[in-house]
């Protein structure tokens, strides 16, 4: 890998940075060997604030910036522009309007290779290979057979560690998002009470504090009178309500997952007892 | 037995058609005809016409197909004709049984015509001019009467004819030319009128009517009614004998529903001069004529069909069919069975072309041919003879599919009913038979006596009860109780005439405006001149109002340009309400001639009172009877717009502008030209933006996308030509209609830059310019308050300016860029340093949620106070290293604010949050972060924070401007370099802490460590520190502030700092304490200093020392989770005694436990025990 990457030429070379363990190991791990990298996150405004701090650990370890692609254009911007008309498993505008648009944009017709972070124990997952043509799709995990330990170990490495949500979450990505499951939502609510109380009020369709004059309220407007929720079948406030409930499940789904997989940190043991498929299945561009 | 045919004649009375120009002056077209009611009654006014006195007439016969029209048309030509075979076969028949005969001689005697007979011009109409077949009516009349075109002294009028025969051939050749003159064929027909009565027949005049309404959609002017109306009334009170006849299919209105109704009112006063005479006959009178089909001369057989007719016609007197309860008509009908009859002649009317269609049946092959009824049934010697029954009427006409002109109303009760006995098997012959005899009155049942009901069923033959029950089981009939009624069609038990007519009671009780409020609006219309004139299309709302309730005008935001009140219930326009804020947008009101308005509310009710029975909840549950409510109320909803269009078309109705109290009469002109009209006069500052894509109300997602790109390049490229476009993208078209057409965006003199400039010169320019200067009264306004942006759209796209929304959006943009320095952008009221393409695309989307206010150039102590700072804060360097393009201009509040506001926000989060500043740093800080009111904020509060007095504005110097300048500037550069500072500190720290050496001596210093060997808890540290990577101090130590604790210094807090402060030496002591513990035991195992081991050795030496380390690093972990580390180490010199003792215990412990590993093993873990011990007390 290396001959190809010394090379100086016009290819641009680009990893992008999902706010998770993988992609920030991989960032790391080329480092050295591509020296010339360009870091990327899409930002949409509206990560965990764990999030924004790791990316500035990152920034620091990486020793070079990261572009920020959207960052004019978050969510708060087109929850404006759709006025209130919130993004869903089945209306994924989210995806489409601050990730994959922006990268697209940002790379533009210029020939690249894009650094994907996908594991050597982890093949099948699929990650964002892009269709454009100018890109090409590179795994240096896969390559040099790097698993789950050593991206571990690369971050125990770096010093950088893994990013603060892990203790509560099993990904990056936005603090509402439609993904997420309910316990996770409670651990929103009592990690980050206001930013549950942002997500609640967003499901009323307002942003809150929009402004010096307050809240921009979209009641009235896109699909008026029809009730959204980010968590299926009920509103937050209810789900806020089950909490104990919803927290006594996590905790059998987990010691029954964890009777067969011992000695596991905590975020594989979350991601296992909740999902088979991998945790970026649900949002591949989320986790890119 | 005999075949009936050999004892029953049956009179070929009428041929299938009949052609004017081939059937006429010949005798036997008229051979078996019968005079019908109708036909002796237009024979009898046309003679008593010609005998009451010198003049003529003119009738206009309307009636179905197949009603004998034509065929009269030959008795009129042969009865007024000259003397002969022909005139007098024509007279036999019209006095047998009437004395019109004796009339028509009377006629003759009159004008002196028995020989030579009237001039008569019969003649077919064509899809042509009037004019033309006027034209060849008269020729045949001429010719017929005078063999060829006379000379001009027998027939002054023949050199007019021949002239009128040139032009209809070069006007049929050319159709430019205008074809034989109205004056000059009028001239021809009273020459010949002056000779003697003259006839004239049009048959299939409505040809001539479509001809009127296909050239009124081209030409504007037609001569047509004019013509005819001078025909008709040259031959009325005490003009010329001229009879006119025209034969047609509906009434002239119906031809000319599509016509303007101007030209529909010129024909409706044509009509007026004819006589109408509707030429429909009775069901009686039908089947009279049915009666005189059939002729039976054996005396034997007409006793048994008397006998037989007796309880027949006994039966129609109980079903209440009078002209059948006569034995003698009963018995004439034979072999029809009465019922048949009855049902024959409804069906004809229903479904096929009245009386043509009655004969063809039984007259052609199916009764009266070699293979039909009378040629195939023997004449039994006793006994009833046999009948026609209803089953052979259904072979004929659903089975053989005899009938194929149906309307649409009726042809699903056709089909049904055809289909399900075509698909029924396996039924009996009798069955079927009674199955069909059901089905043909169901055709024709109209829930009268005649229905398929028991008592009629056993009439048309007894026994049929037991038979119906078997059709009812097999589910092919149903009976149907509400009707008393057995159905082959699935049919409904709902009543839907009760409901309907129920609901009709119902919606007759209430207002005509409270029924017609419930109706959708009609469709929207455009005022076409007024829009193709401007580039701009108009459109207007219409609605129904009432006269009595006020009414709205519409707002700015409706995306109509207008309205019209249709009135509904009254002469008066209805009164308006307040006049909203930016101006109304024009209102009209159209009110409709009172009988006009009739035929609307008739049209409502029934359409009203249908809607109702749908929503019923028995028809809702019912399908059959859905089906048909629905099909209702589609005819109904068409009768309704039709209504509708004529009363509020342009010209029937009262047009009155409604302006606040004030009111005006509008003339009407053609089509949409009093909308043009109130249009023009609303908007007469319309701006031309000649692209349709943009300047519209709604726009496509193609066009918002280009209108997304063209106002994000005007905030980011607005310096360049094309504002940086390539090709020919519709966002370039938008580009140069809405900005470069109208000459908005211009080089600049002065820079050589493209620039939005106040549009001037041009024609577009200067159609513009009331909009800009609308726009730019907005803009002044906002010097007194904040000014929502949403007034500002609205006044845009009120009178007189009426801007699209579609354009509204880009106009506003370049007046934002245009006056960037002087207008404050506020979002949610927050203040907005620039405006970048974000946030346009937010105030396309929501422009409520944006203000602006305009901050004028300061002056006396302000302005001092802004050139203080401008200065200060490098802004004129600024403008004149980036030329025109930046998005911050000079020397006023705006640009100075925008300066100070973008810079503080740029700085990092720990500058922002961190509490160790000075106290006046953090007042600026804080006043710049949350700055709402720019002024505010320059004048009062930065002042304030250096305990300085606010600016004011009647202060005409400020003394300690220059002082204020520094400051605020000194304390923004503290601010920017704090996160610097926070870094040189935290290196400070590092390297007293390791011993006051440099970074270069550290960085060696970590690097000699091997970091394989090290622990999982210091080595990141180690590997920061190490890091050779980056030349930049600042970047090395953030690095390494990063991994100790675990967060970037940009994001620290002061808490985070502190921590730092802490923990770093901490870290640094361990760090040397295993820098020792690794150079002691390089020295002990080489007996070589640290140094030594580094820079004596070469470097593969070096690589065999640490490829092999006699060094390790033992972690020891006790159960319950805590680690020790430690480095250990071997003597070099007893190395080999010690592996000896070794091997020498591991052999011992193998014979114990089994095998070399376990014996490994158990000799560690108790070493390990022994090490813990040890820690204990750590």
């Amino acid at each position: 890998m290396s001959e190809q990457t010394q090379a100086v030429d016009d290819v641009r070379h680009i990893c992008g940075i999902s706010g998770g363990k993988d992609s920030s190991a991989l960032a790391v791990y080329l480092k050295d060997s591509v020296p010339q990298m360009e870091y990327f996150f899409c930002d949409t405004g509206a990560e965990l604030p764990e999030t924004y701090e790791f990316l500035a650990r990152l920034e620091v370890i990486l020793g070079k910036p990261i572009a920020r692609l959207n960052a004019e254009r978050g969510f708060d911007h087109w929850f404006e522009i759709f006025r209130g008309a919130l993004p869903s498993p089945q209306m994924r505008w989210c995806t489409k309007n601050m990730k994959i648009k922006p990268l697209e944009k940002w790379i533009g017709d210029d020939p690249a290779i894009s650094y994907v972070a996908i594991r050597a124990d982890e093949a099948n997952r699929k990650g964002y290979v892009s269709t454009k043509p100018n890109i090409e799709s590179q795994f240096p995990f896969v390559e040099d057979d790097i698993d789950h330990a050593g991206v571990m170990r690369i971050l125990d490495d770096a010093g950088i560690g893994l990013p603060a949500y892990y203790e509560w979450r099993t990904r990056s990505g936005c603090y509402f998002c439609f993904y997420q499951r309910k316990a996770e939502w409670i651990g929103l609510a009592d990690r980050h009470p206001e930013l549950f109380e942002r997500a609640v009020a967003i499901e009323q369709k307002v942003l809150q504090d929009a402004g010096v004059s307050g809240d921009a309220d979209f009641g009235d407007q896109a699909m008026k009178g029809r009730q959204y929720t980010w968590s299926g079948g009920e509103t937050l406030v209810q789900l806020r309500a089950r909490r104990d409930e919803i927290l006594e499940r996590n905790e059998a789904a987990l010691s029954h997952s964890s009777r067969s997989l011992s000695n596991l940190p905590l975020i594989d043991a979350l991601a296992d007892a909740f999902d088979e498929e991998d945790d970026s299945a649900a949002c591949t561009v989320c986790a890119l | 037995m005999t075949a009936l045919s050999e004892f029953v004649r049956v009179s070929e009375r009428f041929a299938r058609s009949s052609n004017l120009e081939r059937d006429t002056a010949r005798v036997e077209p008229l051979e078996g005809y019968v005079v019908t009611a109708r036909a002796l009654d237009v024979v009898q006014r046309i003679s008593s016409a010609a005998i009451s006195g010198p003049a003529g007439g003119a009738w206009s016969l309307t009636g179905p197909y197949g009603s004998g029209k034509s065929s009269l048309a030959l008795l009129l030509d042969a009865a007024f004709g000259p003397a002969g075979q022909t005139r007098d076969a024509a007279l036999a028949l019209l006095n047998s049984g009437s004395d019109a005969g004796l009339q028509v001689g009377d006629a003759h005697s009159h004008h002196r015509t028995e020989q030579r007979g009237f001039h008569r011009g019969m003649v077919t109409a064509c899809r042509e001019p009037l004019t033309l077949t006027v034209l060849r009516a008269l020729q045949t009349a001429v010719c017929r009467s005078y063999g060829k075109i006379p000379p001009i002294r027998s027939f002054p009028a023949a050199k007019v004819l021949r002239q009128a025969l040139e032009d209809a051939e070069a006007s049929v050749l050319d159709p430019r030319r205008t074809g034989p003159s109205p004056a000059g064929l009028l001239e021809v027909a009273q020459c010949l009128a002056a000779d003697g009565p003259l006839l004239l027949v049009f048959d299939e005049f409505g040809k001539n009517l479509e001809a009127v309404a296909d050239r009124a959609a081209t030409t504007s002017s037609d001569t047509d009614p004019y013509l005819l109306q001078q025909l008709a009334e040259a031959g009325q009170g005490h003009g010329l004998p001229i009879f006119i006849l025209t034969l047609q299919h509906q009434s002239f209105d119906d031809y000319l529903s599509a016509v303007e109704i101007p030209k529909r009112r010129e024909w409706a006063k044509v009509q007026g001069r004819f006589e109408d005479v509707a030429y429909v006959e009775s069901p009686a009178q039908t089947r009279a004529l049915i009666g005189s089909v059939f002729t039976v001369d054996d005396e034997k057989l007409l006793s048994r069909i008397q006998r037989w007719a007796r309880p027949q016609s006994k039966a129609m007197q109980s079903l209440g069919v009078a002209d059948l309860a006569d034995p003698a008509v009963a018995a004439s009908c034979w072999p029809l069975h009465p019922v048949a009859a009855v049902v024959l002649s409804e069906l004809c009317r229903r479904y096929g072309q009245h009386e043509r269609t009655l004969f063809s049946f039984l007259t052609g092959q199916e009764v009266a041919g070699k293979n039909g009824f009378l040629a195939t049934t023997d004449l039994p010697n006793r006994g009833t003879p046999p009948v026609l029954g209803l089953d052979d009427v259904y072979d004929y006409f659903v089975g053989s599919g005899g009938l194929t002109a149906m309307t649409a109303a009726s042809s699903s009760r056709w089909i049904e009913i055809a289909t399900r006995l075509r698909d029924a098997h396996g039924l009996s012959d009798r069955q079927l038979r009674v199955a069909k005899t059901v089905a043909m009155l169901n055709l024709v049942s109209t829930s009268g006596t005649i229905r398929a009901s028991e008592h009629v069923m056993e009439l048309i033959e007894p026994g049929t009860g037991e038979i119906l029950d078997e059709l009812c089981e097999s589910g092919i009939v149903t009976y149907r109780s509400f009707s008393d009624e057995y159905r082959i069609w699935q049919g409904t038990d709902v009543d839907i005439r009760s409901l309907v007519e129920e609901a009709r009671l119902q919606v007759q009780r209430r207002g005509i405006f409270e029924v017609m409020s419930s109706m959708s609006d009609p469709q929207p219309v455009v005022a076409a001149r007024h829009s193709a004139k401007h580039d701009c299309l108009r459109v207007f709302c219409q609605r129904f109002v009432s006269c009595n309730d006020k009414a709205d005008p519409l707002d700015a935001f409706s995306p109509y340009d207008g309205q019209v009140l249709l009135v509904v219930d009254g002469d008066q326009p209805p009164p308006l309400a307040n006049i909203p804020v930016g101006g109304a947008k024009p209102t009209v009101a159209a009110i409709p001639r009172v009988e006009d308005m009739v035929s609307v509310e008739a049209a409502a009710r029934e359409l009203v009172s249908l809607q109702r029975v749908l929503q019923d909840s028995v028809v809702e549950s019912d399908w059959v009877a859905r089906h048909e409510m629905s099909e209702r109320l589609a005819v109904a909803q068409v009768a309704f717009e039709q209504a509708v269009f004529i009363a509020f078309s342009s010209g029937s109705c009262r047009w009155v502008l409604l302006e606040g109290d004030a009111e005006e009469d509008l003339r009407a002109g053609r089509g949409s030209s009093v909308l043009s009209d109130a249009s023009d006069r609303a908007y007469p500052s319309t701006p031309s933006i000649p692209n349709e894509m943009i300047n519209r109300t709604h726009l496509t997602s193609q066009g918002a996308k280009a209108r997304r790109m063209l106002i994000e390049a005007m905030i980011e490229h607005g310096s360049e030509p094309l504002l940086g476009f390539e090709g020919n993208g519709p966002e370039v078209a938008m580009y140069k209609a809405a900005l470069s057409h109208t000459r908005l965006h211009l080089r600049e003199k002065a820079s050589g830059q493209m620039a939005f400039k106040a549009p001037s010169g041009g024609e577009a320019a200067k159609k513009l310019l009331p909009a800009w200067t609308v726009l730019a009264s907005e803009f002044d306004r906002a010097k007194r308050r904040r000014v929502n942006l949403n007034d500002i759209i609205a006044s845009l796209q009120s009178p007189p300016i009426g801007m699209k929304a579609g354009v509204v959006p880009v106009m506003i943009v370049a007046g934002l860029l245009t006056h960037r320095d002087v207008i404050a952008i506020y979002e949610h009221g927050t203040f907005r340093p620039q405006l970048t393409s974000d946030m346009a695309e937010r105030m396309v989307k929501n422009p409520a949620f944006f203000e602006i206010k305009h901050f004028a150039n300061a002056s006396g102590a302000r302005k001092q106070v802004v050139n203080a700072l401008a200065e200060r804060l490098g802004i004129q360097d600024k403008e004149q290293t980036q030329g025109a393009a930046p998005n911050l201009l000079v020397g006023n509040v705006l640009s100075v604010v925008s300066d100070l506001v973008s810079r503080v926000r740029r700085l990092d989060n720990f500058t922002q949050r961190t509490r160790n500043l000075p106290p006046s740093v953090l007042t600026v800080r804080e006043e710049l972060l949350r700055a709402v009111e720019p002024d505010d904020l320059l004048f009062v509060s930065l002042p304030e924070a250096f305990n300085l007095p606010p600016v004011k504005t009647t202060d005409d110097s400020y003394s300690k401007a220059k002082y204020l300048a520094t400051e605020v500037s000194n304390a923004l550069e503290t601010l920017e370099v704090t996160s610097n500072q926070l870094l040189s500190e935290a290196s400070e720290l590092l390297i007293a802490s390791g011993g006051g050496t440099s970074r270069e001596t550290v960085v060696e210093r970590a690097a000699s460590l091997d970091p394989e060997v090290l622990d999982s808890t210091i080595r990141p540290f180690v590997l920061a520190l190490a890091n050779d990577g980056t030349d930049d101090d600042l970047a090395w130590i953030a690095t390494i502030a990063t991994v100790v604790s675990q967060k970037s210094p940009a994001e620290w807090t002061d808490e985070d700092s502190g921590r730092f402060r802490r923990t770093l030496p901490q870290q640094m002591a361990a760090f040397e304490r295993l820098l020792a513990l690794y150079a002691e035991s390089i020295a002990g195992r080489e007996g070589k200093d640290i140094d030594c081991a580094r820079e004596a050795c070469d470097r593969q030496q070096h690589d065999e020392c640490t490829a092999t380390p006699t060094a390790l690093s033992v972690t020891v972990t006790r159960p319950d989770g805590r680690e020790h580390a430690r480095f250990v180490n071997i003597q070099a010199d007893l190395r080999d005694d010690l592996t000896e003792v070794l091997d020498e215990a591991m052999a011992k412990v193998e014979l114990m436990v089994g095998s070399g590993e376990k014996a490994q093993q158990a000799l560690l873990a108790l070493i390990g025990e022994r090490v813990l011990e040890g820690f204990k007390d750590e």
